[in-house]
C-alpha cells in the first residue's frame, strides 16, 4: 500500500460511536484508512459493517467521536469549521449516495439540484452553471430534457445518475460513492459503472467505492478493503485479494458470491458468530426486580415529571391574569368602589403586593390545593368544583365511551365492506371530524325528538322534576343513582341522558372514526396482514392483529377527543339543564370572576394531563415497543 | 408452437419465442392460461401482466425472473390470489389451483386465502406481525393447519423452529420479531411458512433485502424445506445468477409479458430472446473484474 | 419494495407516465363547480350587510314569528329578524375563520419549525424546545371550550380577542404536524446533499426544509377553517362571543333554543345550515384545489 504522506484523505484511528451508555453501538472502530489522489478504492461489507459511516466520515457529514481524518495534511475539523475551507473541501471531496425517493427536493427540478453545486462551490453564475450541468448530463449519458422534470418524474437509474452529476459538476478530486448501483436494475447497473470507472480514470479522480456488491466493486476498482463490524481487515490490489486472500471472512463472502450454476451451492462455512441470541433475562428476584424498574422507569419518571408541568400550566394561568390590559379590579367594582372595597377584591384576586409575593401566595395556595375563592359566590372554588366537576366528568366520559362503541362498530362495516352503502356514509360522516356543531345537533334534536317526537323528556335536568335525586355518594349523578338502587331514579335519569349522549356522539365520533378508518386501511394492506392470512390465520387472529396495530394512533386520539368532550359537557349541560361546571362557567365569564377561570384552567389541566398518562400507557401496553429501553433489533 | 404432453393430457402453450421446455413430468397443481392483470379505467387502463401462460407441477422449483416494472411482483400476487376484491382486473382463459378457480371474485376487503398456497415476502421484519410473540403466530399457524390437542401445539412449535436451526427455543418463543436479529427473523418466516403446510410457496423477492451469504443460507433453506415438504416453490427475483443456482425451469418477465420460459440448466445455451441472454451477459460477476467495459443491455421491446 | 397493495398505487402512476401519458393542465383539472358554494359565500360575506331586509339589530317584528312573506325566515324569540342577521352575520363568521386559519397556519408553521430543527440539540436551546414541543403536545388536550371561556373573560369579548383566542387553541394542531414532518424531512438524504453542495444550515431550513414541511398543515387548512367556525359559532352559543347583539350564528342558536324545545324550529335551524353550508363549502372548494394541484 504506498502511503502518501500528506497528499489525499488520511483516517487516523478514527472510531465512530452512536447512541451512549448502556446502547451505544460502535459503527467504526480504530480505522485507518487513506485514499490518496488517482486511487480507486473499493469498500466491501456486508450490513452493519459500518462502511457507509466511514463514507460519511469521510466527506465531513458526521462527526468522529474519537481519531482524526486529514485532507492534505490538514485536520478536518479545522476546515470545516471555517466557511471558506469548508466550501473548499465540498468542492474537492464528493458524496454520492444510494438513490431512493429522498435523494431530490420533491420541490424542485432536477436541472436545481445538479446546478446549485456549481453555483455554490465553483462560483458559477446561473448561465455558465446550467452551461456546465449540460456538460455533465452529456458526458453521463442522460437526456437533456430529463433535467426540466421533477424527481419522482424519472426513474431510478436515471435519478441515480442525476445524483452523479449532482456531484461530479464541480470536478472533485475525490469522490466517495455510497451504494449506487445496489438499488438499480441490472440492465442499468452496467451503464452506470463504466460512466463511473471511466469518469475517474479520465479526470484522475480518486474513487471510494463503498457497497456490498462484490462483483460490481472488483469491476470499478483497482484495489478492495473489507469491512466487517467497523473495522477493516484486509487491503489490497483487486486482483490479490479476489485470488489470494488469506482471510476466511473475505474467503466467506467470495465464496457467497460465487455461484455454481445447476444445483446447490457447496456447503459453506458460516462466519463466526452469525446468529445474535436476544437479550438474556435476568435471573433471581432481586435482579428481576431491579431489571423491571430500570425498564418501568421511564414511566416512572414521566409520573415524576407531571408536578412539572402543573407547574407550567398554573404559571401560565398566573402571567395571563397579569396579562389583562387594564385594572380588572376596576372593572369588577365598577370604579366607584371605597377603598376598602377595591382591597377586599384586589386581595381576593391575589393581585396586591409585589409579583415575587403574588407568585409565591399563588403557588403557596396551590401546594395546599387552594385554588381561591370564588367572586361570585363566596365559596372557595376548590369546594365549588369538587360540587360540580365530578358531574361534568361523568358525562364526558359517557360521551365518549359511547363514541367509542359506535366508532368500533362503525369502522368494522366501513373497512370491510367498502363498497357497500353503509360504508359511503360512514366515511362522508368522518370525513366531517371537527367540524360538526355539537350545540347546533342538540337545539335541533331537542326541537326534533322531545319537541315533535315526544320520544325524549324534556331538557329541564337531570331528573324528572317529580323525582327525588339520590343521595350524594361520590359526586358523579349516574352513579350515586345506581348506588342507591333507586329504580325510578335510575329509569329516569337514563331517559334523560339518551338524547345529551346522542348528540355527544354524533358530534364527536367522527374524529376517533376518521383516524380509525384511515389506520384499519393502512394496515389491512400490509404485508404483516397478508402473510398473516397466507399462513392460514384464522379471521378472527387475522382482524384481531388488524385492529390491534392500528389502535394506538386511535387511542391517542380518543384522549385528545376526551378534552373535545368535556368541553361539549359544558354545552350540554347549558342546553339542558344539567348541574354541573357549564352553568357556573358561563356565569363566571359573564360576571368576569377572575379566580374561577384561573383555578379551572388548572384544574382542567391536571385533567388533561392524566388523560394522557392514561393513553401513554394504554399505548405501551398495546404496543410493546413503545415501551422504553425496548432493544429493537438484537443483531 | 411446441406442445407439452404431461400424462395423457395436452396442455398448448402460447408461441412465444426461444420457448424450451422440459416436459412436465409431475401433476400439474397451477395452470395459467392468457392471465392478464390491469390497473385504471377500461379506456385507459395500464397493464402490469400481459397473456402470461404458464404451469407449476407439484414440487416443481420455477422462478421468475424480471426487473422493476416488468410485473413480476403482481404476477405472484395474482397466483396467490390476493388481487381479487382489490381494484385490479384480473383476466384469463384458466387460472386455478387445485381445481379451483382463482379468478371468482371474493366480496371481502380482507384477501382470502388460497387453500395450499402460502406467500412469503421480501422482509420478515413487515412480514411478521410486530406486536405478537414468535410462539404465538407459530403457534396460530400450527394449530390451524394440523389437528392438534392444545397441549401438543408446544412442542410443534419447537420442532418447526429447530427445523430451520432456532434452537434457542425459550427465549424466542417468547421474543417479538424486532427483539430478533434479521437471520432469525427470516428463518422465523421461513419456519411459520412451512408450518402452514404448503403445496406451493411463493417468494417474493426472497433475498433481495439480505446480504449474499445470508441470501445463501435461506435459499438453502428454503430449497431443502419445499422438498421435504413436497411442496412447489414460486420465487420472484431480479437476480438471474441466483435463480439458476435453485431454480428448475425459469420464467423471464419484461414489460409485463413472459418473453422466455427455459430450464434453468440450459439457459445458457438454450435462451432464445435477446433480452434473456442480454441479462445474462450483463450481470457483473466475480470472473469480469478487470474488463475495461463491462457488457450493457439497450432498453429491448417485447414483442407485439 | 413492499408487498403492499397500496404501494402499487404509486408504481402504475409512474408507469402511466413514463409511457408518455400526458396529464391536462392545472386548470383544466379544476373543477370549476366545486367553487360555487364558497363563491356564494363570498359573495354574501361581501355583500351581506346591504342585502339585509331589516336592521339585523333591532327588533323587527313580534317574537317567534313563522317563515313568510313577511319574514322571510322569520322571527327570532327576541323579535329579530332571522335572514337579516344570518346575512349580516356572514361576513363576520366568515373573517374571523379565515384570520384564525391564516394566523394559526403562519404561527404554526414557524413555530414547528423551530422546535423540529432544534429538537435534537444538546444544550438549552434543545431543551427549550422539546419543552415547547412537550407543551403543545399537552395544550391540545386542554378543551378548545374551556381556552376559549378563560381568555374571553379575561380580555373582553370582541372579534379580536375571539380570532388570538381561537387561533391560539388551533395553533398547536398546525405546530404539531409541522413539527412531526420537519422531523421526517431532517432525515431525507437531500438535505445531506444539500450540504455537500455547500448550502448552510440556516439556509437549508429555509429553502428545503420549509417548503416541504409546510405543505401537511397547508392542506390542512380547510380543517382549521371549519374547526375555527364552529368554534366561534360555539363560544358565541355560551354567551362568550361578540358582544350581542352583534349578528352571529352561534349565539343565534342559542336564542334558538328556548323556541326549539317547544317545536318552533327556524330560528335555530338557518343559523345551523348557514354553518354546515360554510364549512362544506370552503371544504369542496379545498379539495377541489388539491386534486387539480396533485
Amino acid at each position: 500500500m504506498v502511503e502518501s504522506a500528506l497528499q489525499g484523505l488520511q483516517t487516523h484511528s478514527i472510531v465512530k460511536r452512536f447512541g451512549h451508555g448502556r446502547h451505544s453501538h460502535v459503527a467504526v472502530r480504530n480505522v485507518t484508512f487513506c485514499l490518496v489522489p488517482g486511487a480507486r478504492v473499493g469498500i466491501v461489507g456486508e450490513s452493519g459493517s459500518g462502511k457507509s459511516t466511514l463514507g460519511r466520515l469521510l466527506v465531513g457529514l458526521d462527526t468522529l467521536s474519537e481519531g482524526r481524518i486529514t485532507f492534505d495534511g490538514q485536520d478536518l475539523g479545522d476546515i470545516l469549521r471555517s466557511r471558506a475551507r469548508r466550501l473548499d473541501y465540498r468542492r474537492a471531496v464528493q458524496l454520492v449516495a444510494q438513490d431512493t425517493s429522498s435523494s431530490f427536493d420533491p420541490l424542485r427540478r432536477l436541472r436545481h439540484a445538479v446546478r446549485v453545486p456549481a453555483q455554490q462551490l465553483a462560483g458559477l453564475d446561473q448561465a455558465a452553471a446550467d452551461a456546465r450541468v449540460d456538460e455533465v448530463l452529456a458526458a453521463l449519458g442522460v437526456p437533456e430534457h430529463l433535467a426540466d422534470r421533477y424527481p419522482y418524474e424519472v426513474s431510478g437509474g436515471q435519478r441515480q445518475r442525476f445524483a452523479l452529476a449532482r456531484a461530479l459538476v464541480v470536478r472533485p478530486r475525490f469522490l466517495v460513492c455510497d451504494e449506487v448501483v445496489s438499488a438499480l436494475d441490472v440492465s442499468v447497473q452496467g451503464q452506470v459503472l463504466n460512466l463511473l470507472k471511466h469518469s475517474c480514470i479520465d479526470t484522475g479522480a480518486a474513487l471510494a467505492f463503498i457497497s456490498h456488491g462484490l462483483p460490481a466493486t472488483a469491476f470499478v476498482a483497482s484495489e478492495l478493503a473489507v469491512m466487517v463490524r467497523g473495522e477493516i481487515i484486509e487491503r489490497g490490489s483487486t486482483a490479490d485479494i479476489l485470488a489470494r486472500s488469506t482471510q476466511a471472512y473475505t474467503r466467506h463472502l467470495l465464496d457467497a458470491h460465487r455461484v455454481s450454476r445447476h444445483g446447490r451451492t457447496h456447503a459453506m462455512q458460516p462466519p463466526a458468530a452469525a446468529l445474535v441470541q436476544p437479550v438474556l433475562a435476568p435471573q433471581g428476584f432481586g435482579a428481576r426486580a431491579a431489571h423491571l424498574l430500570r425498564r418501568q422507569r421511564w414511566w416512572l419518571a414521566r409520573l415524576a415529571a407531571l408536578p412539572g408541568q402543573l407547574l407550567v400550566f398554573a404559571l401560565l394561568a398566573f402571567a395571563l391574569v397579569r396579562m389583562i390590559p387594564g385594572d380588572p379590579v376596576r372593572t369588577i367594582t365598577g370604579g366607584q368602589a371605597t377603598p376598602d372595597k377595591y382591597a377586599a377584591v384586589q386581595h381576593s384576586l391575589g393581585l396586591d403586593g409585589t409579583l415575587p409575593e403574588q407568585l409565591g401566595r399563588y403557588l403557596g395556595r396551590l401546594v395546599h390545593l387552594d385554588l381561591g375563592t370564588s367572586l361570585l359566590t363566596g365559596r372557595t372554588l376548590t369546594s365549588e368544583f369538587a360540587q360540580r366537576l365530578p358531574a361534568t366528568l361523568e358525562l364526558a366520559t359517557m360521551g365518549l365511551a359511547a363514541s367509542l362503541l359506535v366508532t368500533f362498530i362503525a369502522s368494522a362495516i366501513a373497512v370491510m365492506r367498502p363498497r357497500s352503502l353503509a360504508s359511503v356514509a360512514i366515511r362522508s360522516y368522518a370525513g366531517a371530524a371537527g367540524a360538526i356543531p355539537d350545540f347546533a345537533i342538540g337545539v335541533l334534536g331537542i326541537f326534533l325528538f322531545y319537541a315533535t317526537l315526544h320520544w325524549v323528556p324534556a331538557p329541564l335536568g337531570r331528573l324528572a322534576l317529580s323525582i327525588q335525586a339520590p343521595p350524594r355518594v361520590t359526586g358523579l349523578p349516574f352513579v350515586d343513582a345506581l348506588l342507591s338502587g333507586d329504580q325510578a331514579a335510575i329509569v329516569s335519569m337514563a331517559q334523560h341522558l339518551v338524547l345529551p349522549v346522542l348528540v355527544m356522539i354524533v358530534a364527536h365520533s367522527a374524529v376517533v372514526l376518521q383516524q380509525l378508518i384511515a389506520g384499519l386501511d393502512e394496515e389491512l394492506d400490509k404485508p404483516a396482514t397478508l402473510f398473516r392470512i397466507s399462513t392460514g390465520a384464522p379471521v378472527s387472529t387475522v382482524l384481531l392483529s388488524v385492529y390491534r396495530r392500528a389502535l394506538p394512533a386511535t387511542v391517542t386520539m380518543a384522549g385528545t377527543v376526551f378534552g373535545y368532550l368535556v368541553g361539549g359537557a359544558i354545552i350540554i349541560e347549558s342546553l339542558f339543564g344539567f348541574e354541573g361546571m357549564g352553568q357556573y362557567l358561563t356565569d363566571a365569564v359573564a360576571g368576569a370572576d377572575l379566580t374561577a377561570m384561573q383555578g379551572f384552567l388548572v384544574t382542567i389541566a391536571t385533567v388533561s394531563l392524566l388523560i394522557f398518562l392514561l393513553v401513554d400507557l394504554c399505548n405501551m401496553l398495546i404496543d410493546p415497543r413503545r415501551r422504553p429501553g425496548v432493544a429493537k433489533d438484537g443483531a | 408452437m411446441s406442445d407439452v404432453i404431461s400424462r395423457g393430457q395436452i396442455q398448448p402453450i402460447p408461441a412465444i419465442q426461444g420457448l424450451l421446455l422440459q416436459p412436465a413430468q409431475t401433476t400439474p397443481i397451477l395452470l395459467a392460461d392468457g392471465l392478464t392483470v390491469s390497473y385504471g379505467p377500461p379506456e385507459n387502463s395500464v397493464a402490469a401482466v400481459r397473456d402470461v401462460s404458464f404451469t407449476i407441477g407439484a414440487g416443481d422449483r420455477v422462478a421468475i425472473v424480471g426487473e422493476s416494472g416488468s410485473g413480476k411482483t403482481t404476477l405472484a400476487l395474482a397466483l396467490a390470489g390476493f388481487l381479487r376484491g382489490t381494484s385490479a382486473h384480473v383476466t384469463a382463459r384458466t387460472l386455478s389451483f387445485d381445481g379451483i378457480d382463482l379468478r371468482a371474485a371474493v366480496g371481502s376487503r380482507l384477501p382470502r386465502k388460497i387453500p395450499g398456497v402460502t406467500m412469503v415476502f421480501q422482509d420478515a421484519m413487515t412480514s411478521l406481525d410486530p406486536l405478537w410473540t414468535v410462539g404465538s403466530q407459530l403457534g396460530v399457524v400450527v394449530r390451524k393447519n394440523e389437528t392438534l390437542r392444545r397441549r401438543d401445539v408446544p412442542l410443534r412449535v419447537r420442532h418447526w423452529l429447530g427445523r430451520v436451526g432456532l434452537m434457542d427455543f425459550d427465549r424466542i418463543v417468547r421474543a417479538r420479531p424486532y427483539e430478533l436479529s434479521g437471520g432469525m427473523r427470516q428463518r422465523v418466516m421461513l419456519a411459520i411458512a412451512i408450518a402452514s403446510r404448503p403445496r406451493l410457496l411463493i417468494a417474493d423477492e426472497p433475498t433481495s433485502a439480505l446480504d449474499a451469504s445470508v441470501a445463501r443460507e435461506v435459499m438453502d433453506l428454503m430449497t431443502e424445506l419445499t422438498e421435504e415438504a413436497q411442496a412447489a416453490l414460486l420465487m420472484v427475483s431480479h437476480d438471474l445468477h441466483m435463480c439458476q443456482g435453485y431454480a428448475d425451469r425459469i420464467l423471464v418477465m419484461l414489460q409485463g409479458r413472459v418473453v422466455e420460459q427455459v430450464a434453468a440448466a440450459q439457459i445458457e445455451t438454450a435462451a432464445r430472446h435477446d433480452y434473456t441472454r442480454g441479462l445474462l451477459r450483463c450481470v457483473p460477476t466475480l470472473d469480469c473484474f478487470d474488463v475495461p467495459l463491462l457488457p450493457t443491455l439497450c432498453s429491448v421491446a417485447a414483442p407485439g | 419494495m413492499t408487498g403492499s397493495v397500496g404501494a402499487r398505487a404509486d408504481k402504475i402512476a409512474w408507469v402511466a407516465r413514463a409511457s408518455g401519458r400526458s396529464t391536462p393542465g392545472f386548470w383544466r383539472r379544476f373543477r370549476w363547480p366545486r367553487l360555487a358554494p364558497a363563491a356564494l359565500l363570498l359573495v354574501m360575506g361581501a355583500i351581506g350587510p346591504s342585502i339585509v331586509r331589516y336592521n339585523p339589530v333591532r327588533i323587527a317584528g313580534p317574537g317567534s314569528i313563522a317563515p313568510g312573506a313577511e319574514f322571510w325566515m322569520g322571527t327570532d324569540p327576541t323579535g329579530l329578524d332571522v335572514y337579516s342577521q344570518l346575512v349580516a352575520a356572514t361576513r363576520l363568521n366568515l373573517a374571523i375563520a379565515t384570520l384564525v386559519a391564516l394566523l394559526s397556519t403562519a404561527s404554526g408553521i414557524v413555530l414547528g419549525l423551530l422546535i423540529g430543527m432544534n429538537e435534537s440539540r444538546t444544550g438549552p436551546i434543545g431543551l427549550a424546545a422539546r419543552g415547547i414541543a412537550r407543551f403543545v403536545d399537552f395544550a391540545q388536550a386542554v378543551p378548545a371550550i374551556v381556552v376559549g371561556l378563560v381568555l374571553v373573560s379575561f380580555f373582553g369579548a370582541s372579534a379580536t380577542t375571539l380570532v388570538v383566542a381561537i387561533a391560539a387553541i388551533l395553533a398547536p394542531i398546525q405546530t404539531r404536524i409541522v413539527r412531526v414532518e420537519v422531523l421526517r424531512v431532517r432525515s431525507e438524504a437531500f438535505l445531506d446533499a444539500a450540504r455537500m453542495a455547500g448550502t448552510g444550515e440556516f439556509a437549508l431550513a429555509l429553502q428545503h426544509v420549509l417548503p416541504n414541511a409546510a405543505r401537511p398543515a397547508v392542506a390542512n387548512i380547510a380543517f382549521i377553517f371549519g374547526v375555527s367556525i364552529i368554534l366561534t359559532a360555539a363560544l358565541g352559543f355560551l354567551g362568550a362571543g361578540l358582544p350581542p347583539p352583534t349578528p352571529e350564528w352561534g349565539s343565534m342558536i342559542a336564542r334558538g333554543a328556548t323556541d326549539a324545545a317547544v317545536g318552533r324550529w327556524w330560528s335555530a335551524s338557518f343559523p345551523f345550515l348557514a354553518l354546515i353550508f360554510s364549512v362544506v363549502a370552503m371544504s369542496l372548494a379545498f379539495t377541489a384545489w388539491r386534486r387539480a394541484a396533485r
